[in-house]
């Protein structure tokens, strides 16, 4: 099983549509997370394993499993880095 | 249908007993336009964005990408507000400040379902009287800095609703004292704003808020006073929270009959009606909504959204109310004589023509 991770709780933002405006803690700059990306932020609600993420957004968006990972873990360490996600 | 009868639908979208029309099909590019403009100048786009999505205001896939982009845009600036807003509570609170936050931040989390919703363009908070002169020399110090000089030092701490600042970002910052100027605001009881007042979450930080109550009656004060017109938004709040609203009605009735604000309650219950066209209910309405104010009441609210409004109006209209003849000579001494620099905030020229027309304004009867 991979780490689990979830959003930070210092993390701000609001949902528009299918996108997200998240303000990093780490600096306060508001990014804004569309398609897969808003789709995890959705994911990290509540503690969920990276190869869960994976799997839910390879199914959803009919992609091969390890395309998605190959872009899922840097979004993650990403919004980790800036404050936004912690592994726990 | 008018642009005035969407806006009016749009505002009300979601709320019961709501009479306002939407749009049977896409409108034109021009009229598009020209409507889109008043839906950001009266902050409605959280709720236009809200009804595209739900299919109830048809739109063609051009005008929804402009929605939808708006909507992202307005979201961003709410996020952008709120950093400003923990950066001055931090700095605040780290002197000893106490802050309560109101109207849009607020608003936004403790009165509607998304705060996605309710969209806003500045930080508004309120100090307490004894703190404010501090509150507002730590943020000029800051890098904040008034958009007008005060009428005599002391005037906003003793009489005044607050100033605004514009932060380093360009945002507005609206720092509050009480929460209307004028005859309505010297009667508000302001230390029950922040012994009522309530935690709510932001990111990690338990920030305060005016409790339902009082956060009612500020929103009625500012739709009701605000404007002769007020913001569809402001109304909305009003409608919201009527509807929605944790308030204890027989505390509303209490507070309100406390602060002589009967009145202003009643004129924005109205103004849900006849400028949202919602018909709110419900046993607040019951008590107060066909409240016959005195003639001292209608003076008071026609020195705020009469014809004849304007700031020597209501330092007239507030007269009786300021307690004392020293504080009653100051108040008039700092609007009729205030300091140069308050006149030249203004775009006056100050002295001797300031001064004329001061008195004049004061003392002269209005036009009917």
């Amino acid at each position: 099983m991979t780490a689990l991770w979830v959003r930070d709780p210092r993390a701000r933002w609001r949902r528009s549509g299918g996108r997200v405006a998240l303000a990093a803690p780490s600096d306060g700059e508001v990014m804004v997370l569309d398609s897969t990306a808003a789709v995890t932020w959705e994911l990290l609600a509540s503690p969920i394993s990276e190869d869960e993420v994976v799997d839910i957004l390879a199914e959803g968006f009919g992609e091969d499993v390890e395309v998605v990972r190959g872009s899922v873990v840097p979004f993650l360490l990403e919004l980790c880095e800036r404050g936004a996600a912690r592994r726990l | 249908m008018s642009r005035a009868g969407f806006l009016q639908g749009v505002a009300a979208i979601g709320l019961p007993g709501r009479s306002g029309v939407l749009p049977v099909a896409p409108l034109g590019d021009r009229e598009w336009r020209s409507f889109l403009s008043r839906v950001r100048e009266q902050r409605l786009v959280g709720y236009l964005h809200q009804a595209v999505d739900a299919g109830v205001f048809p739109v063609t896939e051009e005008q929804a990408t402009a929605v939808a982009e708006l909507h992202l845009q307005s979201c961003v600036n709410a996020l952008r507000l709120d950093q400003l807003l923990l950066d001055v509570v931090e700095l605040l609170s780290a002197e000893g400040i106490e802050i309560v936050v109101l109207k849009g931040t607020a608003l936004a989390h403790l009165v509607y379902p998304d705060p996605a919703v309710r969209v806003f363009g500045d930080v508004d908070l309120l100090l307490r009287s004894d703190q404010y002169d501090r509150g507002i020399e730590l943020l000029v110090k800051a890098g904040c800095h008034r958009q007008t000089a005060q009428a005599r030092p002391g005037f906003e701490r003793r009489f005044a609703k607050g100033t605004t600042l514009t932060a380093r970002d360009g945002h507005e910052l609206d720092v509050h004292r009480n929460l209307v100027f004028g005859t309505f605001g010297f009667v508000i009881d302001l230390d029950e704003l922040f012994r009522s007042s309530v935690e709510f979450q932001l990111g990690d930080r338990r920030l305060r808020a005016l409790g339902p109550e009082t956060r009612l009656l500020h929103a009625c004060y500012h739709a009701a006073l605000g404007d002769p017109k007020p913001r569809y938004s402001s109304v909305r709040d009003v409608a919201q929270m009527l509807t929605t609203g944790d308030h204890d009605v027989s505390r509303v009735l209490e507070l309100t009959r406390r602060w002589q604000s009967e009145a202003v309650l009643s004129r924005a219950i109205e103004l849900c009606r006849s400028h949202l066209g919602v018909e709110v209910s419900g046993p607040l309405v019951d008590a107060v909504g066909g409240y016959e104010p005195t003639r001292r009441e209608s003076r008071a609210i026609a020195s705020y959204v009469g014809p004849n409004r304007h700031f020597a109006a209501k330092v007239r209209a507030s007269l009786p109310y300021v307690d004392g003849l020293r504080s009653k000579a100051a108040f008039v001494t700092a609007v009729v004589v205030p300091e140069p620099e308050f006149a030249l905030s203004h775009g006056e020229e100050p002295g001797l023509p300031w001064i004329r027309r001061g008195f004049r304004s004061l003392f002269e009867r209005d036009k009917p």
